[in-house]
């Protein structure tokens, strides 16, 4: 059976039998409730999106543990994104209202250790806004390609 | 005189004999000149073991979760910074507030050890006295001299907006007057802040490269209390062992958020780091952001909610933060 872990080794072979120019890699946490369901729509729609997106599916954005974003840049991945219900939305009634408190202020951390808030990005798609998931998901990306590779341990100067 | 230290000690030996407490945490002469030491006093015979100067580094808060759990009451002898710590520690639910008794100091700062060597650099063979208002006496071979403490304060002392203990059972004296630098708390975390993100990521890689994973920080921590750290956790495994550059960013960057809107800025962190890391950056940068978002400063109300852990429908919604 095919290892279908989101792992370094995989991505770094991804990249070797890619042969190509850099792509960004980007890991997306959805909500299980509504930007999961978002972004299968978007696929059912056979909606077009850059494939650079890792999809994790989360039971809400409350349980985005800002270490997880931590540890997707540790481990070489240049963009992540959170997506939930929105405001008012949420299945839990208010797992959304605590990572809309949490999201930010991790963003802040890291863009004040150096990693560009560009590739954080955090922001709210229903069941029903596949259009917005690709939107969002083609404005991360393009942003994150624009910034270029991230690693912790490498400075680009 | 030193009136502060004698009442710390008749404070302590009055709520030990009357069996108020259990123990008295405190600070005594430690086995060098310019150093104090944590004292768990248990009998008022020895209350008089009891110091009060400007060497009392140490956040005693740490130890206070442990000695409640060992059963009885516990006096804490407290500086402002000591007295915040233990008001998160109450918020939080690690130590029952009927269990401590608050013996709030007000601080004037302590002294950077450091800064007192002599001509060698050195503080060998230096004795060291101090009148209890503000003046240390130094002698060596080259002679005397004396140093108002103020002028050779650490930088967190410096730097503190709350010298003056905001939650106390008791207090031995009156209010300290401000530190020097309350005003500019934040000046150096603001500098780094504005430089480019290149720059800062630069900076910190170079910083965290130099740890050593020693965890002093974590251990003179008061609110890194976690029975597991998530450094140690096998499963999920946040971090390896490995003492890399990118392990120990995540050491860090973690460590900082989970004390996001927690930290009181005691500095114990930095003091207690081998490697000279400016770790309370991190911390800082976070408390001024969570004072900006969410109007709350920690550790001075044992009643409120610390920010992370509450929220309102009407925050601001992330948008503004995309396109920035």
């Amino acid at each position: 059976m095919a290892d279908t872990r989101l792992t370094v080794q995989q991505t770094a072979k991804e990249r070797v039998a890619a042969q190509t120019a850099w792509e960004p890699l980007i890991v997306a946490f959805l909500c299980n409730w509504c930007s999961y369901a978002g972004a299968d729509l978007a696929g059912s729609s056979r909606m077009s999106y850059p494939p650079n997106v890792r999809v994790v599916r989360v039971p809400c954005s409350g349980r985005v543990n800002p270490l997880f974003i931590m540890s997707c840049f540790k481990k070489g991945f240049d963009g992540v994104l959170v997506a939930g219900c929105h405001p008012g939305d949420c299945h839990y009634v208010k797992g959304n209202y605590y990572a809309r408190r949490r999201m930010p202020l991790a963003q802040e951390l890291l863009e004040y250790m150096g990693v560009e808030p560009g590739r954080i990005r955090f922001d709210w798609v229903s069941a029903a806004e596949s259009g917005r998931f690709a939107q969002v998901v083609q404005s991360l990306t393009e942003q994150v390609r624009a910034l270029g590779p991230f690693a912790v341990n490498k400075v680009h100067i | 005189m030193r009136v502060l230290e004698q009442a710390v000690r008749d404070k302590a030996r009055e709520l030990l004999a009357s069996g108020q407490v259990r123990l008295v945490l405190g600070y005594q002469a430690g086995s060098v000149p310019f150093r104090t030491a944590p004292a768990f006093i248990r009998a008022p015979e020895d209350a008089d073991r009891l110091v009060w100067n400007p060497f009392c580094s140490n956040n005693l808060a740490v130890y206070l979760p442990a000695a409640v759990g060992a059963g009885g009451r516990v006096a804490v002898v407290a500086k402002g910074c000591d007295a915040r710590s233990l008001v998160a520690l109450i918020q939080e639910h690690q130590v029952p507030r009927e269990r401590v008794v608050i013996l709030g100091v007000p601080c004037t700062g302590m002294a950077e050890t450091t800064r007192l060597a002599g001509a060698d650099g050195s503080l060998h063979g230096i004795a060291v006295t101090w009148d209890g208002d503000g003046t240390l006496g130094l002698s060596d071979a080259d002679g005397e001299r004396s140093v108002a403490v103020r002028d050779v304060l650490q930088e967190r002392c410096r730097l503190c907006e709350h010298n003056t203990p905001a939650l106390a059972d008791e207090m031995l004296g009156a209010a300290a007057p401000p530190m020097p630098g309350a005003a500019e708390a934040f000046a150096a975390v603001e500098a780094l802040a504005h430089r480019p993100v290149e720059e800062r990521r630069a900076y910190w890689r170079a910083q965290v490269e130099r740890c050593i994973r020693c965890y002093a920080c974590r251990a003179a921590c008061p609110a890194c209390y976690c029975r597991t750290c998530f450094m140690d956790k096998a499963a999920p495994r946040w971090a390896s062992k490995a003492n890399t550059a990118d392990e120990s960013w995540m050491f860090h960057a973690g460590r900082a958020f989970h004390l996001a809107g927690r930290c009181v800025e005691c500095g114990e962190c930095e003091r207690v780091c081998p490697m000279g890391i400016p770790i309370s950056a991190l911390n800082r940068m976070l408390d001024r952001e969570v004072r900006e978002r969410f109007g709350y400063t920690a550790g001075l109300d044992p009643e409120s909610v610390p920010p992370l852990g509450t929220f309102r429908p009407e925050d601001p919604d992330p948008g503004g933060l995309e396109e920035r």
